[in-house]
């Protein structure tokens, strides 16, 4: 057992590695609010990885429906139950232990997967989900926690549900990579992507028991286990349809709700993010600390980041993204103007976004929001690719175009 | 006594004490240099007779009849398992050599035909057996340099035997709208060169564990295998000649002694990798004759060892308790 | 009245067995700990390739260990044999046990029968222990007495598997032994302190708990470790941990006893037994046994004394 730092916890905890070498961490940050549960990313993904025979059952993106929903069945509630078991009522967090870069939604308390597994046959606490869990990927589609017949209103819903977009987090810490006893689950150094060696791996499943977040899975017609691959030719930039320049996978990009950005992030030998202000991800994550982390305590330190549903009570948000849930939403509901700008390169292009600018613009309007005024500037982003190339430019005011002419007629006369 | 003359007598004393060290130093050298051990191996012995007549992989071959069993037990190598015990406890062992090819047949009881692993919570039975790469003859009692040697391991397994499955095979009525390609390169662990994704392989996958490296699929497959199960029990054969087509295998011949162990996989106790019930090593021993006839070993020798051992061990119980009486009474 | 000189102290083998013993605990220790604990699990290690040229050295250090300990049990079997022949009659029967050992030990490297061999080194082992056992009071003779049984047991395996033997090959039987021994053998293990005396002072049961602490938690923690107390000692370690943990904190609290009463040859003696471990692994571990037992007998307190 090594000592390493997660800073997601704000704390050093038990891992079976020393920290990793990966220079470049893959990140995403999801926009839950804006999701609309269309699933394009899940067919998407299944269209260019999982069309084969003995992946009938294996979605590396999913979008299930909480709280009801879970792909595999009740992932979560399983692994936070047999959490809970380990760690009777100990499991909690400490908010005011605070610190901007190293424990910045306060310090957790309790005990992470690493430190519940017996070290024995499990290296992090987890389960097999049994093969009907899988079976059903879209259960509780849409079902809200109660039907409120006089509606519901914010702050928080009384009847609700909200969309939960899922990948591999290719996490920092990975319980997949800790409990293979073959060595055949690495993290590679350019990127961070975690990925299961297809000549090595014996099928033993002690990856996708170990998984907090069941995105190994089991393929049957080859006896070995597979897993999201980060789409790496394409974060590579060796996919042909790149031409060289890292580009967003398939699930980003594929997104109509515009509520997906990934990138890479520079991360140091202590596991922290290296500063990196203009990087739209650091600012997301660790500057407007907008985007937080899914399940935090399991203690991997994913590295995929959402923006959580506003209307969803708060309770339950920090149990799914823990003590930053409140800030991350007062910053999301009354955006300062950088976060507004950075919002709009949300799907602007395919290419990775390594940095970005602000231009600013005049102001266009005032809204009054909870009793507070805010007043609105048509500021432009600018995001620029690897080799610092501007690659997209897009304006908080998205430009109004009527259609004229007989297109105009045709259209308005259907 | 021993104060008197106390200096000389020291300095005489550490010569002798030096010269003597010095000789088992020595001694010991050149038996390690010469490989010349005194000692020997005291394990269950396995012996491989000449088969009345080649029977091939067939477990249920008459020429097993012949062929004397050894129980050979085991234990669990995990810490917790679930079923309070190796749920494996003994396997029933025999040999066989015929052609210059070397046949083991491994029996062993199992409530559960586990042979596919088509769901993900399913495992399959397994059976291997290992062997040091090289024979350890030069020290056997404790199997010393199997490290330096690495192992050699012959593994048969359940769901190898019976092949793949697809849903439909699994499912009926199960539908797929289509699958654009059957091609290789989309089963990906196949297109990777992992013998356990490929179809063609057969039951037994033979394995090298070299001194450092960790357990890899050897470059030539060449032991073959069957696995036959019937009344709550899996009897497995394995067959290879004597002589591995790579260089990295065991060896055998006529005459020859080596070690090896037994491994069980019970799929339902969720076993696999390191979770399994393995056994001591024990020698298996090639007889150049053939199998020897229903005597056996004579008489006379069984009567001795008895009694030996009887004679001895009632002795020694017959001291214990009656000494420490006088030890008790003189006090 | 003076006392009579102890048999097993007198003339020139008292001054070899002190040293020749100790050298062959120090061997075979270094032996235990190189040969059949490191280079058998150093195979597990990954990504250890870098280290080969160290490991081929601690490897040959561990084959000259194991030569080393051969060499100085060919020595000491005669000289203990020899001292046990100057003794009364019981003592004598011990060193007739040192002979029959031998005798088998030869019909084993010769590939004669196994049978005979088997039995020879059972029965040499067992009587040792019984004259181990006899010149001491019926409490500290208890450990000797099971320990005999348990060398029974956890043989009649490979006895009972023997061409010719009645019931040859009963599976049930085989498990019962093997049951039976694995029990003996622990008793054996957490008797020992009654041999020594009794518990060692606070501070060196402190040490002997957190070795039984380590061998509990080795016994949960490690499979490996399960692994090496079969192949090393003869356990099948399929009994729960804790009971594992308690054994080694009995034998190390007996050992540090009979080292701090100042009978460190009755401590090397069972060094000896318990690294040659119960049953039958190969005549090399069977003489480590043999040997610590002759010890043990060698100097058994004079009666009166204790």
């Amino acid at each position: 057992m090594a000592k390493v730092r997660n800073w997601q916890l704000g704390r050093e905890m038990d891992y079976r590695y020393e920290n990793g070498k990966a220079k470049r961490q893959f990140a995403a940050v999801f926009n839950i609010n804006r999701c609309i549960a269309c699933q394009t990313c899940t067919m998407a993904c299944k269209s260019t990885w999982t069309f084969s025979p003995g992946q009938e059952l294996m979605w590396w993106n999913n979008v299930e429906t909480k709280p009801y929903g879970g792909y595999p069945q009740n992932w979560d509630l399983k692994i936070l139950d047999l959490q809970e078991k380990a760690n009777p009522g100990g499991q909690v967090w400490n908010a005011t232990k605070k610190d901007t870069k190293t424990a910045p939604y306060g310090t957790f308390e309790g005990k992470t997967i690493f430190e519940t597994a017996n070290q024995t046959d499990q290296m992090a606490t987890g389960y097999i989900p049994p093969e009907a869990d899988w079976k059903s990927p879209n259960i509780y589609e849409d079902t809200a926690t109660r039907f409120v017949k006089e509606g519901v209103s914010l702050p928080e819903h009384s009847g609700w549900f909200f969309y939960l977009q899922r990948i591999c987090n290719h996490c920092t810490y990975p319980a997949c990579l800790a409990a293979c006893p073959r060595n055949a689950v690495y993290k590679r150094e350019e990127d961070g992507i975690v990925l299961i060696d297809q000549g090595r791996c014996r099928g033993y499943r002690k990856c996708v028991e170990a998984c907090p977040y069941k995105k190994s899975m089991y393929r049957p017609s080859t006896r070995t286990s597979e897993k999201c691959i980060g789409c790496y030719p394409r974060v590579e930039g060796t996919d042909p349809l790149t031409e060289g320049l890292p580009m967003e996978t398939r699930c980003m990009t594929a997104c109509i709700g515009k509520i997906r950005l990934q990138g890479l992030v520079q991360v140091g030998d202590d596991g922290l993010w290296i500063e990196d202000r203009q990087n739209p991800l650091y600012y997301l994550v660790q500057v407007a600390k907008v985007a937080l982390p899914l399940y935090p305590q399991f203690g991997t330190q994913p590295n995929v980041y959402y923006i959580p549903p506003r209307w969803v009570p708060r309770d339950y948000l920090r149990q799914m993204f823990g003590p930053g849930v409140d800030d991350a939403i007062a910053a999301y509901e009354n955006p300062s103007r950088e976060t507004l700008a950075v919002l709009q390169l949300f799907r602007a292009t395919q290419s990775i976004i390594f940095s970005y600018k602000v231009q600013q613009g005049p102001k266009t309007g005032e809204l009054k929001i909870g009793g507070q005024t805010r007043e609105i500037f048509d500021d432009v982003a600018i995001g620029y690719d690897s080799k610092g190339r501007e690659i997209v430019r897009v304006a908080v005011h998205e430009p109004v175009i009527e259609r004229q002419g007989a297109l105009a007629f045709a259209m308005n006369t259907i | 006594m021993f104060t008197t003359n106390f200096a000389p007598r020291f300095r005489s004393a550490r010569l002798r004490t030096l010269g003597l060290v010095a000789a088992i130093l020595v001694a010991a050298g050149a038996l390690q240099l010469f490989d010349a051990n005194p000692a020997a191996s005291q394990t269950l012995r396995l012996t491989a007779y000449a088969a009345s007549s080649d029977p091939g992989t067939d477990p249920n071959h008459k020429a097993w009849n012949d062929a004397v069993p050894v129980q050979v037990p085991l234990t669990a190598q995990l810490g917790a398992y679930s079923a309070g015990g190796g749920s494996i406890p003994t396997v029933n062992a025999k040999a066989l050599h015929v052609d210059n090819r070397l046949l083991i047949r491994v029996e062993w009881a199992d409530k559960t035909q586990d042979e596919s692993t088509t769901r993900v919570q399913d495992f399959a039975d397994a059976v291997a057996v290992e062997f040091p790469s090289r024979a350890a003859t030069s020290v056997p009692a404790i199997c010393m340099g199997q490290a330096d040697a690495g192992v050699n391991i012959w593994h048969w397994r359940a769901d190898s035997q019976k092949g793949f499955q697809e849903p439909a095979q699994v499912y009926a009525g199960s539908q797929v709208d289509m699958y654009p390609s059957r091609d290789t390169l989309f089963f990906t662990a196949r297109a990777a060169g992992n013998p356990y994704a490929n179809p063609e392989a057969g039951p037994v996958q033979t394995l090298v564990s070299q001194t450092f490296g960790t357990l890899t699929a050897a470059t030539v497959q060449d032991v073959k295998g069957n696995g036959v199960y019937s009344n709550g029990n899996w009897a497995v054969v394995f067959e290879r000649a004597y002589t591995g087509a790579d260089g990295n295998q065991a060896a055998f011949a006529d005459g020859a002694k080596t070690d090896m162990a037994f491994a069980v996989w019970n799929g339902s106790e969720g076993d696999r990798n390191g979770r399994k019930s393995v056994s001591q090593f024990v020698q298996l021993s090639i007889m150049g004759g053939d199998a020897p006839g229903a005597g056996g070993t004579n008489k006379l020798t069984v009567f001795l060892a008895i009694g030996l051992l009887i004679g001895l061990s009632g002795l020694g119980v017959a001291l214990a308790t009656g000494g420490s009486r006088v030890a008790e009474r003189n006090r | 009245m003076t006392a009579l000189p102890r048999p097993a102290s007198s003339g020139v083998s008292r001054g070899i067995v002190g040293p020749l013993t100790a050298g062959l605990a120090a061997a075979a220790l270094t032996e235990l700990l190189i040969l059949r604990t490191f280079t058998r699990t150093a195979v597990h290690i990954p990504a250890l390739e870098a280290l080969a040229g160290p490991y081929e050295v601690i490897s040959e250090v561990g084959r000259f260990a194991y030569f080393v300990t051969v060499v100085l049990l060919l020595a000491a079997l005669p000289v203990l044999a020899l001292t046990l022949a100057r003794g009364d009659a019981r003592l004598r029967a011990g060193s007739v046990a040192i002979a029959v050992f031998l005798g088998g030990a030869a019909i084993a490297r010769l590939n004669g029968s196994e049978l005979l061999s088997a039995a020879a080194i059972l029965g040499a082992t067992a009587l040792l222990a019984g004259v181990a056992a006899s010149g001491l009071r019926r409490r500290a003779a208890l450990p000797w007495t099971v320990f005999g049984a348990a060398t029974i047991a956890a043989g009649a395996n490979i006895l009972l598997q023997q061409p010719g033997m009645p019931g040859r090959g009963d599976a049930d039987a085989v498990r019962g032994f093997l049951t039976a021994a694995e029990y003996l053998g622990l008793a054996f293990a957490m008797m020992t302190p009654l041999f020594a005396g009794g518990l060692p002072g606070t501070k060196l049961q402190a040490v002997a708990i957190v070795a039984g602490a380590m061998a509990f938690a080795g016994m949960l923690a490690a499979p490996t470790v399960r692994i090496l107390l079969l192949w090393n000692q003869g356990f099948s370690g399929s009994l729960p941990a804790a009971v594992y943990g308690v054994a080694a904190a009995g034998i190390t609290a007996a050992l540090l006893a009979l080292w701090v009463r100042g009978r460190r040859a009755e401590c090397i003696g069972l060094l000896l037994v318990a690294a040659g471990g119960m049953g039958l692994q190969s005549t090399y571990q069977s003489a480590l046994v043999v040997a610590g037992l002759a010890l043990v007998a060698s100097v058994r307190p004079s009666p009166g004394v204790d």
